[in-house]
């Protein structure tokens, strides 16, 4: 690890200055359960850390107006303590129970989770089902982008170095969609090897709408379109299973790597697909 | 670049310079010799270095020294009562023979008094999620489970956290 300082501003306003002067030598710091493991292994360099942590408008999870927002610096214990996250995302809360450990789940945050933009990360796929807004905050004010579309590759998203995320906003779900979350890692606090959540809206047994999105089999994390569009407006039976099992092993992109060949992880993909389909659906044995 | 941090330590108030890109880990190692506390990774997988910041348990080898300004923080070896008393969680680990090489032992007793201040009667579902966080190279988990278990009747008893 380089010598860098760890600057604490004490808003927001003076932690945006800041790295918006240093430019490219400084880095905001949430938790730092992975940034500040790439700068120990030497991946990354910076000159200065500028803490988020001490920033009180930047935590805290809220209802407004029909949604659920969440500050950017909110700690997975919080999430996961959340009656309004327990209540209306419960999604949010299986991914969160299996996101590293508890010492990792005290201190990292939903923001760091976002902005590291590994393609494997717990908490994306629920909150891109779930069709959550990001609100980032810049030297030049404040501005809103899908999750779904924040992504540009491993660890690249479309926020700029200086830009913070504020938060996201998620629309509480109506009470015909059902959600499932599924992690496959070889222990629960791995990194996945897949992961996956779906949003799935059924009338009597036929799909009305769905959202699925798998983590950790392509550069970012994956809606399965060609999925989706193969089981909007079907009634779901053993053989639809089957074939969207199959269509998801040949839509997902991934690589091979220290946890998983690109094989097992195409075979995984389908196997999470079905598991996430009959767990949300609550149908079982098609 | 140097810092000056004050914070609670062990219960006692306490300032220390040191230089900002450093760990809890170091400032507890390095600074207050308090060697309790073990550098296992260093990534935040084993969790050897686990201390108690404002009573969570967090890894200190990921948490930056200067971030524990104005809280407390809790290493082993503040779990020691008067006249060297071990604490009966420390107690309940060597009862139950939970202890093998002893490197895990520090974190894997700081992991469960964190679970059992939240939790006092943990099941043993409970207990293997709280320790999720604690690596043991010698594999030694099942007396350690039933170290936490013990250390749970233990407390009840003894009335002190």
């Amino acid at each position: 690890m380089n010598r860098f300082d760890y600057i604490i501003p004490k808003d927001l306003e003076e932690a945006i200055s800041l790295v918006k002067g240093y430019g490219l030598e400084a880095r905001y710091v949430a938790g730092g359960t992975d940034l500040l493991v790439r700068l120990k292994q030497r991946a990354l360099r910076v000159n200065y850390l500028v803490s988020l942590r001490r920033i009180g408008e930047l935590k805290g999870i809220s209802r407004e107006n029909g949604s659920v927002r969440i500050g950017g610096m909110t700690t997975f214990r919080e999430i996961l303590r959340s009656e309004i996250v327990q209540s209306h995302l419960p999604v949010l809360i299986e991914a969160s129970k299996v996101l590293a450990n508890p010492q990792v789940r005290n201190v990292a945050t939903i923001s760091g989770n976002i902005c590291n933009a590994a393609p494997s990360a717990d908490s994306l796929p629920p909150l891109m089902v779930l069709g959550a807004t990001l609100t980032l905050r810049g030297p030049e004010g404040d501005r809103t982008i899908p999750l779904e579309d924040f992504f540009e590759g491993p660890g690249k998203t479309r926020k700029a170095n200086d830009e913070v995320l504020l938060g996201l906003s998620v629309r509480m779900p109506d009470q015909e969609t059902r959600f499932s979350f599924q992690k496959i890692g070889r222990v629960s606090q791995d990194i996945a090897i897949v992961n996956g959540a779906i949003a799935i809206s059924l009338e009597k047994e036929e799909v009305r709408s769905v959202r699925l999105v798998l983590g950790a089999v392509a550069p970012v994390p994956l809606r399965l379109r060609g999925v989706e569009e193969r089981l909007t407006g079907q009634r779901l039976t053993g053989h639809l299973l089957d074939e969207a099992q199959k269509m998801a092993e040949k839509e997902v992109q991934p690589i091979s790597d220290v946890r998983a060949s690109e094989e097992y992880r195409r075979h995984l993909s389908g196997v999470v697909v079905r598991r996430l389909i009959e767990k949300a659906s609550g149908i079982e044995d098609l | 670049m140097k810092r000056v941090v004050h914070f609670t330590l062990n219960g006692f108030e306490v300032e220390q310079e040191i230089e900002s890109h450093k760990m809890l880990l170091d400032l507890l190692r390095e600074k207050f010799e308090l060697t309790g506390t073990k550098e296992g990774c260093g990534q935040g997988e084993c969790g050897a270095c686990t201390v108690l910041v404002d009573g969570l348990a967090v890894n200190a080898c990921l948490f930056p020294a200067l971030e524990v300004e104005g809280r407390s923080v809790t290493t082993v070896e503040g779990l020691i009562g008067e006249g060297g008393r071990l604490h009966p969680i420390q107690e309940a680990f060597v009862e139950a023979g939970a202890v093998q090489c002893g490197f895990c032992m520090p974190g894997m007793v700081m992991s469960a008094k964190a679970l059992l201040d939240e939790t006092p009667n943990p099941t043993e579902e409970e207990i293997r999620r709280g320790i999720s966080g604690n690596l043991c190279r010698c594999t030694g988990y099942v007396q350690i489970v039933d170290a936490i278990k013990l250390a749970s009747q233990k407390l009840k008893g003894d009335g002190r956290g």
